[in-house]
């Protein structure tokens, strides 16, 4: 542990949680020791190429780099050009009104979601970059083997 | 190594908690436990890609939450909590606050906790029953605005550059 304290004492600390030595960890919570449920992949799911991770009714596109002032219609315009969305969720910045800056987009099968990606990574909307990313992944293969020491724990 | 953080609160309807935590390497854990309605714990775990974490990050900066200090808010009580704990850099937060505490006390955290309703709106894992999938749609509206949240929230983000 050694390391561990060379590292927090470059860190600067801050907050009334740290006063506690030892959080409590109650049962069911995020340290509690029960199995956590994970996405059962089908055949279908797992045949697709690269590490990307099918949600449950479709493939999650992560846009990043939108325009504040960016429409809900033209942001969907543009990403329908190459496949049928099947949802899309533009999220607006509670404080200011404005667009968060991120978009997360749905389609049915990896291949459109893919195609979306390529074609829109990189480019401009309303003058601004935008890029985008799957959402989710495939567990990292080294987790894996160690998810039964983890588990135990 | 995870940074700790657990809240809830005991009510009418058990020991209700919503908890997540995101990793640096992707890894999402989501836990929401209520018996409203017989209803029973849900934990689930997703990694989210770098694009993900990367906006993660740049939410976090703009919202400068990492400024923000939990001297002056109301303290957690018996009713219930909500943390927040967020290690990013060689900066390190860990805030206490009870719940419904006024927004303009929060300042920063109110707007900030706003943001975190993206990525669980598309988690990956199957739902086994229609009745968890209505919990988890009426917690999702509800956390749009802090006051309407009735289970205690914790977020630990542990990101280093």
């Amino acid at each position: 542990m050694a390391i561990d304290e060379e590292r927090s004492q470059l860190v600067k600390k801050k907050g009334h949680g740290f006063q506690r030595d030892l959080k409590e960890s109650h049962d069911g919570g995020i340290r509690g020791s029960e199995k956590f449920e994970q996405y059962e992949a089908t055949e279908e799911d797992t045949s697709a190429p690269g590490k990307a991770q099918r949600s449950i009714e479709g493939w999650i596109v992560m846009v990043t780099g939108v325009h504040e002032e960016a429409d809900e219609d033209a942001l969907t315009e543009k990403f329908a050009e190459y496949s049928e969305i099947k949802n899309l969720h533009l999220n607006l910045d509670r404080r200011m009104g404005y667009v968060k800056g991120y978009a997360l987009v749905e389609y049915e099968t990896y291949k459109e979601a893919k195609m979306a990606i390529e074609a829109t990574n990189g480019t401009k909307f309303y003058d601004q970059t935008i890029h985008a990313n799957f959402a989710f992944i495939r567990m990292p293969a080294q987790m894996e083997r160690t998810t039964e020491e983890r588990g135990s724990r | 190594m995870n940074l700790p953080g657990s809240a809830g609160h005991m009510g009418r309807y058990g020991h209700e908690f919503l908890e997540f935590e995101f990793r640096a390497d992707g890894q999402c854990r989501y836990a929401n436990n209520s018996n409203y309605r017989n209803d029973s714990l849900i934990r689930k775990e997703m990694y989210v890609s770098s694009t993900m974490m990367k906006e993660l990050k740049r939410i976090i900066a703009d919202s400068e939450v990492m400024k923000e200090d939990d001297s002056r808010w109301p303290k957690k009580n018996v009713v219930g909590r909500q943390e927040l704990e967020i290690r990013l850099g060689n900066e390190h937060i860990s805030f206490e606050v009870r719940l419904f505490p006024p927004p303009f006390l929060l300042g920063r955290l109110y707007y900030f906790s706003t943001c975190f309703t993206f990525v669980m709106r598309f988690r990956p894992s199957r739902l086994p029953s229609s009745a968890r999938s209505l919990r988890f749609k009426r917690a999702m509206t509800q956390r749009d605005c802090v006051y309407s949240i009735t289970l205690c929230k914790i977020l630990s983000v542990w990101c280093s550059h």
